[in-house]
């Protein structure tokens, strides 16, 4: 599918439509003052102090009523909740399964209304952003990013991760200067210093600027730190340090790592991800995959 | 504290927080009901209100056992296994009279023991916990059974396995749950040698097993690769045992698994 043509709803419309309503009585506010008409209710209608016959059968009524608003209230947010998180937690399935079109439908869904949770809005916008990646929109990934960094306050992996898609979506969008600047800001964050994540950005952004040797620059330890923290995510790196070794004109290298490549990923996959390696293919021979896998 | 008696603690301390709830709230009713009868003077309304607040003391020291067991299972996470332990000790030794933060001490020191690789203690936990009635815990059975089929595959008892992970193919297991028992039911029908329902679906089971961890999923694919040498179908073997290669080393794909171990080179 064409993804310019996908429905996708307007990045700042869902924004707006998704910030959490301010409810009344459901925070720690209400939830006292509907505990103190209770108890009182309770002492009154219970004859303390001595209150007239009459007036307990009121605070009866005040007391039941109190309970029930605020047992209605507790049980309606608890099911509002309890459906976000599901279906949160489906469309994280939905990514990591790469079911993109499910995955946006759900997202589209629960961020055209206000959210019950505002930590569950920051974790759908994420999702989001992801979403957006896959479809080329850029200029969205950085825009929600941005205001993901700028208007809520994340804590220093949420924030790493979020920089990590930011700076992938200025790549892609050939922002270079600008990616360059962020992945010199992310290299001084403690969380990303060892992650796979920057290993992976800054092979990227040497391939992409043309500064192969640099790319090449301890590929083992590059391997490993991706192998042992994102597992089949190796195969980016064998695919960038093909087209690395292709750069320098070393065609046994970069076939020895496009065969890798190609073993541990599809390559219509790793295509999509990193644009350049269309260059190799045909031009180097992919680890023929089993039928079943094709 | 060893597993038979964390256990044989468990119950008890189940029974004494059910007579104190029971013998709680029978002393309230009778309060209310037989305070003219027998003429106690004092208030039905101060009874209440004493047992409120005993309950409330009571929940809150619960509550807090219940947070300490909570927190054990990052530490578990991070590997700091003695942390670990001394926080569920002390969770599993105060006294509850919640039941949730007994099963939630007993679910985690299963698992921190199925982290230390202590398959028969994990095994023992898991039974007690799934033998209780769970309740608003339901959820921890499910990981709880894919422990008790790893700890009795890692024991070799493979009938044992079959049991414990039976009843999960009737409920929906969210995605990394759904990884687990794909891992456990290739390593289950590897030791059967049903190798050709290893192979049904195939491409499902390796898009399954690329989302796992690395080691595992070395290990989901070492197994399918066994599967397919079995049956003849080399180029599928070939191209399985590549990509483990490249995943993990031979000693974490092959470990407890003597099939495996001993095909796999």
């Amino acid at each position: 599918m064409d993804p310019t043509k996908l429905p996708i709803p307007e990045v700042e419309r869902l924004l707006d439509a998704s910030q959490p309503r301010l409810r009344l009585f459901s925070g720690w506010l209400g939830s006292l003052v509907l505990s103190l008409v209770v108890l009182g209710g309770f002492f009154l209608a219970m004859g303390y102090p001595r209150t007239e016959p009459n007036s307990r059968m009121i605070a009866w009524a005040v007391t039941l009523a109190a309970a029930t608003l605020s047992i209605g209230i507790n049980w309606r947010l608890r099911r509002a909740f309890t459906a976000e998180q599901i279906r949160l937690q489906m469309i994280e399935e939905f990514l990591q399964l790469r079911r993109w079109p499910e995955a946006l439908m759900n997202l589209a869904a629960l961020l055209l209304r206000p959210m019950v949770s505002p930590v569950a809005r920051v974790q759908a916008l994420m999702y989001l952003s992801a979403v957006l990646a896959r479809y080329h929109r850029f200029e969205d990934v950085i825009y929600l990013d941005d205001y993901l960094l700028s208007r809520i306050n994340l804590d220093d992996d949420t924030a790493c991760g979020v920089k990590m898609g930011r700076t992938m979506a200025l790549l892609r969008d050939d922002n270079l200067l600008e990616a360059d600047r962020a992945l010199s800001e992310l290299g001084r964050m403690a969380a990303a210093r060892q992650s796979a994540g920057l290993t992976l950005l800054e092979l990227y952004r040497d391939v992409k600027t043309g500064h192969a040797t640099e790319a090449l620059e301890g590929l083992d330890e590059k391997v490993k730190r991706v192998r042992e923290q994102m597992g089949h995510r190796v195969a980016d790196v064998y695919g960038l340090a093909a087209r690395a070794y292709d750069f320098l004109s070393r065609p046994v290298d970069a076939q020895a790592m496009f065969t890798q490549a190609s073993l541990m990923a599809p390559l219509g996959e790793l295509i999509r991800r990193y644009p350049e390696l269309q260059l190799l293919v045909g031009k180097y021979v992919a680890y023929p995959a089993p039928p079943e896998v094709r | 504290m060893t597993a038979a008696a964390v256990v044989s603690r468990f119950r008890r301390d189940l029974t004494l927080a059910w007579l104190l709830r029971s013998g709680m709230v029978a002393l309230v009713v009778a309060w209310v009901l037989l305070s003219d009868t027998l003429h106690w003077d004092v208030d039905p309304m101060v009874a209440i209100m004493v047992f409120l607040g005993l309950w409330i003391v009571l929940v809150h020291r619960s509550r807090r056992a219940t947070m300490v067991a909570t927190a054990a299972s990052n530490l578990i996470a991070a590997g700091q296994f003695d942390a670990a332990e001394k926080q569920l000790d002390f969770a599993l030794r105060s006294f509850s009279v919640l039941t949730a933060a007994k099963l939630i001490g007993l679910h985690h020191l299963a698992r921190l023991r199925h982290a230390q690789h202590n398959w028969r203690e994990a095994a023992l936990l898991c039974q007690a916990l799934l033998s209780q009635r769970l309740g608003r815990l339901q959820p921890l059975s499910r990981p709880s059974r894919l422990m008790l089929a790893d700890s009795m595959l890692r024991l070799g008892d493979v009938q044992g396995a079959y049991t414990a992970m039976v009843d999960l193919y009737d409920v929906r297991l969210p995605l990394g749950e759904l990884l687990a028992l794909q891992l456990l039911q290739l390593d289950y029908l590897a030791r059967i040698s049903a190798w050709a329902a290893m192979l049904h679906n195939i491409a499902a089971r390796i898009q399954l097993a690329e989302l796992m961890p690395p080691a595992r999923s070395a290990r989901a694919q070492a197994l399918l690769a066994l599967a397919a040498a079995k049956t003849g179908r080399t180029d599928l073997r070939d191209w399985l045992v590549a990509r483990a290669a490249r995943l993990a080393e031979r000693q974490e794909i092959v470990s407890d698994h003597p099939t495996l171990a001993a095909w796999y080179v």
